[in-house]
């Protein structure tokens, strides 16, 4: 612009040539997003225990073969000769062994392995199908939303628990179910907590599809010729993101809860695969002599449940600050 | 029979002796010997009288028993029932092995031919309601010749009871008339054999000889399966509590819940060595956590264990506490615990194979998971060191090992050198994963556990399926068509104090049968076979022992099971009950000899 109006004075000249020469940029949702999870103390130390356990669970067979034993490798010699008891916390077995004479510290580990990928795998699914559920319904109503949406009513009045131990102990025996699709374990643990859990991210995402169908940018889009499948990915989706890692954030926590209940139960991952649900199980009669078979796994589900909902509710506070208080 | 159950009972060799002139030795079984870890296995003084009449006892169990009908139970759990509830032909004199009568009014009498033995009953004995009436001798031979049907298909009809004249060589359908066994009248039974037979007389103790009323089961037993045992009448002084017209079912008897017994109101005290002092017994069962049941049973609120041991860490706990310590009981069971390879498939048709498997078991660990050294010997051929010295040092006594190792911890390197033997190159298996069918509540879930962790070292992918004691045995092991290469939790006690009965059912290829089979190696050797119907004629109890002895010696160099358990068998009492155990049938609780304090 030429030069100022006259009477201004020189101070309000410098700060007009300042806001010349630097761009105004505004930041986007992510940027603010990183910046307000930046602040919160406890988020950030939730989300380092949480990176650091993936990386232990992911390096646990390098740390297990350095320092400790193979995880189902049994080894008497550690049991009490005289009644076979287990013995607890040595220098060579870290957190003890269990009545089979395993090793508890490698156990621990690799059940991290195991409750993490339980989780984050079946999590994923579950997100997924709810997700392709939820849109549909949403964005078509009609005859596709009442048969989506009564299907989740019915699904929802099951009782969580009774549902999963009835789909689990029916694939946990023998050749499995669905025509020996799923077989007994890892893959019975997974298909029971995406058959629970698809549900709930069905019903949230189904109601922001709702309202979002009606904004101005929708119908915009819908005037200019776009089809349904272009504006669902490229203008609803973007807008589902936000939601989708809240609820994923704190699905993941109860995943690792369900998939250790299971297993606590009988019904979830067998032995001699390692999982903190199961070592619980078995850990609870002796608790009064052999405490550290229970402590270790058990104090290692805490932390990461503890973990993975303190990021969950950090991820959501930074996200939607109004929703803070 | 099957463990959790050791029967074994001194037979009157006098009574063989004077029908044969054989020299007579009689043992009491009952062993007091301190096992090798300083515990003793002396059983608690058998009571003589009632401490108080009336009360109830909780016994607690995991599982279900076999068969609820006398007829077909084959299983020590079983016998906790059977046995005060079934009057039998020959009964055992609590706290020993020894055989006295029970139905018989006297000890039967053998022909000097040995082909004929004459038992004459008690008179007086009547059956429970709803039948009421008295017991007669064509109540116990239906009783026999029902065993051999297919509808109530007893697993030692064949073996015990085949050398009766006219016993069936295959199944009736239903109950069919046995020439062999005559009633000359009401009270009198004569069995005819087809050759002289040793073990006959022990025979008479098994609860197949308990008497059935024909009339009243017959339209039972008509059906495909029987279902007598539903509504089965007894004689003993306790009967499974059931509706006025004898059904029991949902009554006394919950599958898998609660087996009731009352007091049976036409049991006369007087004819009986049973004592009959508690007005009623539960049998609790279900109770999957061994810890849980012994804390349960030390508590006071139950009073025994009735088929699972207290775990490890529980005996560890009771031996160090002064006062559980008078508790707890050991009693050598006569018979072993081992697995079970199915020889009628690969890979275990091979005897290459399997005596691998016979090197790498880590017998050591094995045992531990049933609480060590306290448990009892690693055993190393099936008849067990309670024989003492008739049949144990014949079979070649502690010192017999085909398949030994260091601390019986198992020799990998020899193993894998038999795997190389059969053809795996490297001693490493390389064929399809194999299948076990195990319990799926320790210490046999752990037990299993252990056998696949140690097959793993010479290459084999064990899948494990869990499933429960009952099931176990009567849908996989012992159903030849449905059963999985591995049977790992399975043993047996002797049924009578014999050794043919350690290793005649369980190895003759004579006595596979389709359902209810007890020679789970499916174990088929000609030469054995042969060597076991010519020991069974043999009536001189040395030359007997001594013959079954060197077969003990070819059955375990077949590998087609591996003994490694000559159990000790823990039984713990609450304090508020005089205990009582069944010598002979692996120190169970003896409820009909149990009272409240």
């Amino acid at each position: 612009m030429s030069g100022v109006a006259p009477g201004l004075d020189e101070r309000s000249a410098d700060l007009v040539a300042f806001a010349e020469s630097r761009e105004v940029a505004g930041r986007t949702q992510w940027q603010l997003f990183w910046e307000r999870f930046r602040e919160d103390r406890v988020a950030l130390v939730a989300l380092g225990f949480v990176g650091a356990e993936i990386v232990v669970a992911i390096f646990a067979p390098v740390i297990v073969g350095a320092i400790a034993h193979p995880p189902n490798a049994q080894y008497p010699e550690a049991l009490d000769p005289m009644f076979g008891t287990p013995t607890g916390p040595s220098t060579t077995f870290f957190f003890g062994v269990d009545p089979l004479g395993q090793d508890v510290f490698s156990r621990v580990l690799y059940g991290a392995r195991v409750s993490l990928e339980v989780a984050i795998i079946a999590t994923f699914f579950s997100v997924v199908t709810g997700v392709a559920f939820g849109m549909t319904a949403g964005y078509y109503r009609g005859f596709a939303d009442t048969a989506i949406s009564r299907f989740i009513d019915v699904m929802l009045a099951f009782p969580v628990l009774l549902l999963a131990l009835g789909i689990a102990s029916a694939c946990s025996i023998g050749g499995g179910c669905a025509a020996g699709l799923v077989q007994p374990g890892l893959t019975t643990v997974i298909v029971t907590i995406v058959v629970i859990n698809w549900t709930y991210i069905g019903r949230i995402i189904r109601g922001q599809v709702l309202s979002l169908r009606e904004k101005e940018f929708i119908e915009s889009a819908r005037a200019s010729g776009a089809k349904d499948r272009t504006i669902l990915f490229r203008e609803i989706l973007p807008n589902l993101v936000a939601p989708i890692i809240v609820y994923t954030t704190l699905a993941i926590p109860q995943n690792i809860l369900l998939e250790a209940a299971l297993s606590y139960l009988g019904v979830g991952i067998n032995p001699p695969q390692a999982s903190w649900g199961q070592m619980i199980a078995e850990a609870t009669p002796i608790f009064s002599t052999a405490w550290w078979y229970f402590v270790f796994p058990g104090a290692a589900l805490v932390l990461t449940v503890l973990a993975f909902n303190l990021l969950g509710d950090g991820v959501r506070d930074a996200l939607d600050p109004r929703t803070a208080d | 029979m099957k463990l959790i159950l050791a029967a074994f009972v001194v037979v009157s060799v006098a009574v063989l002796a004077a029908g044969c002139g054989a020299s007579s030795s009689s043992s009491t079984g009952t062993s007091a010997v301190t096992s090798a870890s300083g515990v003793s296995t002396a059983p608690p003084p058998t009571p003589t009288s009632c401490s108080t009449k009336g009360g109830t006892l909780t016994i607690l169990s995991a599982g279900d028993v076999d068969h609820i009908d006398p007829g077909q139970a084959y299983y020590s759990f079983t016998y906790e029932i059977t046995r005060p509830t079934q009057r039998t032909i020959l009964g055992v004199k609590p706290g020993t092995t020894e055989l006295i009568p029970d139905l018989a009014a006297s000890m039967p009498t053998v022909s000097k031919d040995g082909l004929t033995v004459t038992v004459h009953l008690r008179q007086g004995i009547r059956f429970s309601p709803p039948v009421n009436r008295e017991v007669t001798s064509a109540d116990v031979k239906y009783a026999i010749e029902r065993g051999f049907s297919a509808s109530v298909a007893n697993g030692y009809a064949a073996a015990y009871f085949g050398v009766l004249q006219g016993a069936p060589t295959t199944p009736p359908a239903t109950p069919q008339p046995i020439s062999g066994i005559e009633t000359p009248d009401a009270h009198t039974l004569v069995f005819h054999l087809t050759h002289p037979d040793g073990i006959f007389t022990g025979a008479l103790s098994l609860p197949m000889t308990a008497p059935v009323p024909e009339s009243y089961a017959k339209p039972f037993d008509d059906e495909t399966v029987s279902s007598y045992g539903l509504h089965q009448v007894a004689t003993g002084p306790y009967m499974i509590k059931a509706s006025s017209s004898g059904n029991i079912n949902g009554v006394g008897y919950q599958p898998n819940k609660l087996i009731e017994l009352v007091r049976n109101p036409n049991w006369d005290p007087s004819s009986d060595y049973r004592l009959g002092c508690v007005d009623q017994v539960l049998f609790k069962e279900g109770y999957q956590d061994p810890t849980v049941m012994t804390k349960t049973i030390l508590s006071g609120s139950a009073d025994a264990n009735g088929d699972t041991p207290p775990p490890p860490a529980e005996l560890k706990s009771i031996l160090s506490s002064s006062t559980e310590k008078q508790q707890l009981f050991f009693t050598p069971t006569g018979g072993s615990r081992y697995v079970a390879l199915n020889t009628s498939k690969a890979p275990f048709n091979n005897l290459d194979v399997r005596k691998a498997v016979a090197y790498v078991l880590d017998k050591n660990a094995m045992r531990l998971t049933r609480g060590g050294p306290v448990d009892g010997t690693i055993a190393t051929h099936f008849i067990d060191p309670s024989f003492g010295n008739e049949g144990f040092n014949q079979a070649g006594g502690l010192t017999f090992d085909p398949f030994p190792s260091a601390s019986s911890s198992g020799d990998v390197a020899k193993a894998k050198e038999m795997m190389q033997a059969a053809g795996y190159a490297n001693g490493m298996y390389s064929g399809p994963a194999i299948q076990q069918v195990a319990d799926n509540t320790p210490p046999g879930s752990n037990t299993a556990q252990v056998i696949a962790a140690d097959l793993a070292k010479i290459g084999f992918d064990v899948k494990t399926v869990s499933v429960t004691h009952a099931t176990m045995y009567t849908k996989f092991c012992n159903v030849p068509r449905n059963e999985p290469n591995i049977c790992p939790n399975v043993g047996w006690l002797p049924d009578f104090h014999e050794p043919q009965t350690v290793l005649d059912p369980t190895f003759n290829g004579e006595n596979i049968v389709p359902v209810n089979n007890s020679n789970w190696p499916l174990l088929n050797d000609q030469s054995i076979n042969s060597a076991m119907d010519k020991a069974q004629t043999i009536l001189d109890p040395t030359q007997r022992f001594e013959a079954w002895g060197k077969i003990d010696d070819q059955v375990t160099q077949t590998a087609a099971a591996i003994p490694w358990l000559w159990e000790n068998f823990p039984t713990v009492f609450s304090s508020r009950v005089v205990p009582a155990v069944m010598v002979d049938n692996e120190g169970a609780p003896d409820i009909a000899m149990m009272s409240v304090k």
